[in-house]
């Protein structure tokens, strides 16, 4: 079923149906989604359920001239943003730093499968900017379009490619010199 | 066309997920997601019987304060209402058997 018919069955009164819906189309990308900015499973986990909640709260307000599949894509990508942050401001009074512990978190992570090569890469995302890494994930691994990630980002498309640009380069080298 | 080749982020395999998740974890996931609004329907009601009671709380504390005050209000000396029932002569009588002279009282300057 489509996101308009989803839409659609929601605004006709059919509120459980769509969610369970969203649930069934969105449920294992947004966790992937997510689990590429948090690395751990239970917080990725986590993270995925309160995305869910707020989505189930927040569809009343939704408007049917907006895209479900970058509105979805917003609020996920805005809870992960905020964990990297609330983990950021908890390390300014700890010796660690946000990055050694996300490296950390990989590292010890059991469910990561990769072999070392996609481990650096990781890594090298990790020391990416904020933004770079938002715009990396979304382009890189999930191949969405310049303007659908703009509607996700609230950022113009001009600064998404330049963005993409340095942090694609900066990933480059960076396992270049392994 | 050396540096394309050097260029190891072409390669499509580490465009797959490096990151698994326990057996089954996605059907328990989906399973516990779409009771969510069931699980909101409840903290509602569970939010709404928080409220009322508050609310319930609130009212009976205005109204019992209310009825205390009126009852102390009911019960309370007045003393307007006793000195329009006492005559002069109950005051002397009641001086004599207090002992007060009532020179004593010529003495007073009343504000």
């Amino acid at each position: 079923m489509t996101d308009k018919e989803i839409i659609y069955l929601y605004n006709k009164g059919q509120r459980e149906l769509a969610f369970n819906l969203i649930v069934q189309n969105y449920s294992e990308r947004i966790y992937q989604h997510i689990r590429r900015f948090v690395y751990s499973h239970d917080d990725a986990d986590d993270l995925t359920q309160e995305v869910f909640i707020k989505i189930w709260a927040a569809l009343p307000s939704f408007r049917a001239d907006a895209q479900l599949f970058t509105w979805i894509y917003r609020i996920a990508t805005n809870e992960a943003i905020n964990f990297l942050r609330k983990q950021k401001l908890r390390t300014m009074f700890s010796l660690d730093s946000s990055d050694s512990i996300l490296v950390r978190k990989l590292q010890q992570d059991e469910y990561f499968n990769g072999d070392k090569i996609q481990a650096e890469l990781q890594k090298a995302i990790i020391k990416l900017p904020e933004k770079q890494r938002v715009v990396f994930n979304l382009r890189y691994f999930d191949e969405m379009k310049y303007e659908d990630i703009a509607e996700i980002t609230g950022t113009s498309v001009g600064a998404l490619k330049a963005s993409y640009h340095h942090a694609y380069n900066k990933i480059k080298e960076t396992l270049l010199n392994l | 066309m050396k540096r394309e080749e050097q260029d190891i982020l072409q390669n499509t395999q580490l465009k797959n997920s490096p990151f698994s998740v326990p057996e089954n974890y996605f059907s328990s996931l989906n399973k516990s997601l779409t009771e969510i609004p069931k699980r909101s329907k409840t903290n509602n009601t569970r939010k709404w019987v928080t409220y009322t009671a508050i609310a319930a709380t609130f009212a009976l504390l205005v109204a019992g304060t209310g009825i205390l005050l009126k009852w102390d209000d009911n019960n309370s000396y007045n003393g307007y209402a006793v000195a329009e029932e006492l005559t002069e002569d109950d005051l002397v009588e009641y001086l004599i058997y207090t002992g007060v002279d009532l020179e004593d009282f010529e003495d007073l300057e009343l504000y």
